[in-house]
C-alpha cells in the first residue's frame, strides 16, 4: 500500500486536479453557450413567449448535429479549432474546447426540458403584469425552474467527467489517461482500479451534493 | 352615468385559418363602466377566457376594436403594452403565483418589474397582505397555503401596481364553497373601498349572484343578452339565459302561466323550513317547479322556483312572508312563452 502511494500518489494527484479542472473549466463554458441556447430553444417554440420558426428551426438543427456526433470523434475532427482557440492540441487546454462543443448542445436540451416545465400559467400572470420578454426569462423562467437545472447541472457535468476519460486516450492527462496508461498499456490493474475508484468517488460526491442542493432550493416541497 | 372603462366594439377572435377556423367571438359589444362589478357568464368553451384575455391583449382580436382607460389597446405598441397592462391586473382559476417566491415576494413581483426600490415594494407588499388578511403568512410558500390564501396572495399582487381593472378568469371555480364566498366577499370590499372595476368571469350562477352589479351572457362566442343582474335574474330572455339562471331539471316550456318566483338562498338558515313554514304561518301551498340548493356548514346556498297559488291575495300573502326572511332573495319571473 505504502510502496503503492510511493510510487503513484503524485500521479494520482495530479489526475484527479487534472480531471477537476477540465471538468470544471468546460461545464462553466459549456453552460455559457448551453444556457442561452436552452432559452432561446424554449422560448422560439410556437407556444414560446418569442415565437420564431427560423430561429427555432435552425438552432434545432445544430443541437442535434452536435449531440449525434461520438465524443471521439468530435474532439479529433475539430482539432484545428482547437488549436485557433487555445494555441495546442493536446493537455488539459485542448481536451476543454472540444469538451465544452460536445456538451453545450447536451446542455442546451437539458436547459431547454427544464424550461418546459413550467407552468405556462404562471408565464401568462406575468405578461399580464406587463413583464417584458427579458424579464420573463430572467425573474420566472430561471428562477422557478432553478431546481430542475440544477438536477440538470449534475447529469451535465457527470457526462463531461466521464467524456474527460475519453480525452484521456488522446493525450488529454487526468484519471482517463491514467487508467490507460497505467492500467491497461503498462498492465498495473491496481492503477485502473484506483483510478475507476477516484472516478466512482467523484461522481458520487457531485450526484448526492447537487441532489441535495435541489431539494434544498425547491420551495415547492415544504 | 358614470365613465366607461372598458368599451368593446364588433371584437371578433378566429383561431385557425380556413375550414377548420374556431369563431371564439363573434362581433361582441361591451361597455364596462368604471367602478362596478361586471360579470360574464357561460358554459365552458362559449369564449369567456378568450374575451377577458382580448381586454389586456393576452389574446390578440382578430378584429374590432378595445378601449381600456381611454386607450386603443389593439394599437398599443408592446412597450405601450406592458405599461398599460400595469393598471389592468388579473387574478386566475390556478392562482399562477410563483412557486419559488413567498407570499411576499410574490406581491413585490409586480413592483419589481417597475423598478420599484426593494423597501418600498416590501412595505407596499406588506400593506396589502394585512388588506387580504394573510399578514401574518408573508414568509410562506405557495405550497404552504391553502387555495384560498393562495387567491389572497394573487389579488394582493394584483393590486400592488393600483390598477383600475381587476379581470378574475373563474377566480373561484378551483375554490370550495366556503371559500369562493370569502374571496367573492373580498372582491365586494375592494370594489367598494379602492374603486376598482371588477370583472368577474365564471360558469357559476351564484358567484354573478353575489357581487355582480350588471351581467353579459355569452353563448358560443356571442352576447346573447346583457343588463342588471336582477333584470337577467328576473326575466332571462334567451334559452341559455334561462338554463343559467334556473335551477337544473326545470323545463322552462312546461312552467305553468301562473305567477312564477325564484328564491335564491344566500346563506341563511337551511331551506328545507322555509316552505313548511310558509306552509303553517300563512296557510299557503307553494308548488316546487324546480330546486338547486346546497347545505354548507349548515346553511342554505342555491335556488328555488317555486309556483304561486292563482289567488292574488294569498300569492302576495306568500311573496311577502319570504321577503321578510333574511339572507333571502326573491324575484318575480317572467315566463315568455
Amino acid at each position: 500500500m505504502a510502496e503503492f502511494w510511493a510510487q503513484y500518489g503524485s500521479l494520482l494527484i495530479e489526475g484527479t486536479r487534472d480531471t477537476l479542472i477540465m471538468t470544471g473549466v468546460s461545464t462553466f463554458f459549456a453552460y455559457v453557450l448551453g444556457l442561452p441556447m436552452g432559452v432561446l430553444l424554449n422560448i422560439t417554440q410556437a407556444h414560446g413567449i418569442w415565437p420564431n420558426k427560423w430561429v427555432n428551426r435552425i438552432l434545432g438543427w445544430i443541437v442535434n448535429v452536435g449531440r449525434s456526433m461520438p465524443f471521439i470523434i468530435l474532439m479529433i475532427a475539430i482539432m484545428p479549432f482547437t488549436k485557433l482557440v487555445v494555441g495546442t492540441k493536446i493537455g488539459v487546454p485542448g481536451a476543454i474546447v472540444p469538451l465544452v462543443v460536445s456538451a453545450a448542445p447536451f446542455i442546451a436540451r437539458m436547459v431547454e426540458t427544464s424550461l418546459s416545465e413550467i407552468d405556462a400559467g404562471v408565464v401568462e400572470a406575468a405578461r399580464s403584469m406587463g413583464a417584458s420578454r427579458m424579464q420573463i426569462v430572467r425573474k420566472v423562467f430561471l428562477p422557478e425552474a432553478l431546481p430542475s437545472l440544477i438536477l440538470g447541472a449534475s447529469i451535465s457535468i457527470i457526462t463531461i467527467l466521464s467524456y474527460t476519460a475519453i480525452a484521456g486516450a488522446i493525450g488529454a492527462g487526468g484519471l482517463g489517461d491514467l487508467a490507460i496508461r497505467y492500467g491497461y498499456q503498462r498492465n498495473v490493474p491496481s492503477m485502473m482500479w484506483t483510478t475507476v475508484l477516484l472516478i466512482l468517488v467523484l461522481v458520487q460526491v457531485i450526484q448526492s451534493l447537487f441532489s441535495w442542493l435541489s431539494v434544498k432550493m425547491d420551495k415547492r416541497l415544504r | 352615468m358614470s365613465k366607461t372603462i372598458i368599451q368593446i366594439d364588433h371584437l371578433n377572435k378566429t383561431f385557425g385559418e380556413g375550414p377548420t377556423a374556431v369563431h371564439a367571438l363573434e362581433d361582441i359589444n361591451l361597455e364596462i363602466q368604471e367602478g362596478e362589478i361586471f360579470g360574464i357568464i357561460g358554459l365552458s368553451g362559449a369564449g369567456k377566457s378568450t374575451l377577458v384575455r382580448c381586454m389586456n391583449m393576452l389574446e390578440r382580436p382578430t378584429s374590432g376594436s378595445v378601449i381600456v382607460d381611454g386607450q386603443e389597446m389593439t394599437q398599443l405598441k408592446e412597450k405601450e403594452l406592458n405599461k398599460a397592462r400595469q393598471s389592468i391586473s388579473m387574478i386566475f382559476q390556478s392562482f399562477n403565483l410563483l412557486m419559488q417566491r413567498n407570499a411576499l415576494d410574490n406581491i413585490c413581483f409586480p413592483l419589481e418589474l417597475i423598478g420599484v426600490k426593494r423597501s418600498d415594494a416590501v412595505a407596499r407588499a406588506r400593506e396589502l397582505l394585512k388588506i387580504v388578511g394573510l399578514e401574518t403568512r408573508e414568509k410562506a410558500y405557495p405550497a404552504q397555503m391553502s387555495g384560498g390564501q393562495k387567491q389572497r396572495v394573487a389579488i394582493a399582487r394584483a393590486l400592488a401596481t393600483n390598477p383600475k381593472v381587476l379581470l378574475c378568469d373563474e377566480a373561484t371555480s378551483a375554490l370550495d364553497p366556503t371559500t369562493t364566498l370569502s374571496i367573492l366577499e373580498l372582491l365586494k370590499e375592494l370594489n367598494q373601498k379602492l374603486g376598482v372595476t371588477v370583472v368577474v368571469i365564471t360558469h357559476q350562477m351564484n358567484v354573478i349572484e353575489e357581487i355582480c352589479h350588471r351581467v353579459a351572457i355569452l353563448d358560443s362566442g356571442v352576447v346573447a343578452e346583457q343588463g342588471t343582474v336582477e333584470e337577467i335574474f328576473a326575466n332571462p330572455q334567451t334559452d341559455i339565459g334561462r338554463r343559467l339562471v334556473y335551477p337544473n331539471g326545470v323545463q322552462i316550456d312546461a312552467l305553468p302561466t301562473a305567477r312564477v318566483i325564484r328564491v335564491a338562498f344566500n346563506g341563511g338558515s337551511s331551506y328545507e323550513p322555509l316552505i313548511a313554514s310558509l306552509a303553517i304561518d300563512c296557510g299557503v301551498k307553494v308548488n316546487i317547479l324546480g330546486a338547486d340548493t346546497r347545505n354548507i356548514d349548515g346553511k342554505a346556498f342555491g335556488t328555488m322556483l317555486l309556483g304561486l297559488p292563482d289567488d292574488e291575495k294569498e300569492a302576495s300573502k306568500a311573496i311577502r312572508y319570504i321577503q321578510a326572511q333574511s339572507d333571502i332573495t326573491l324575484e318575480e319571473v317572467t315566463i315568455n312563452g
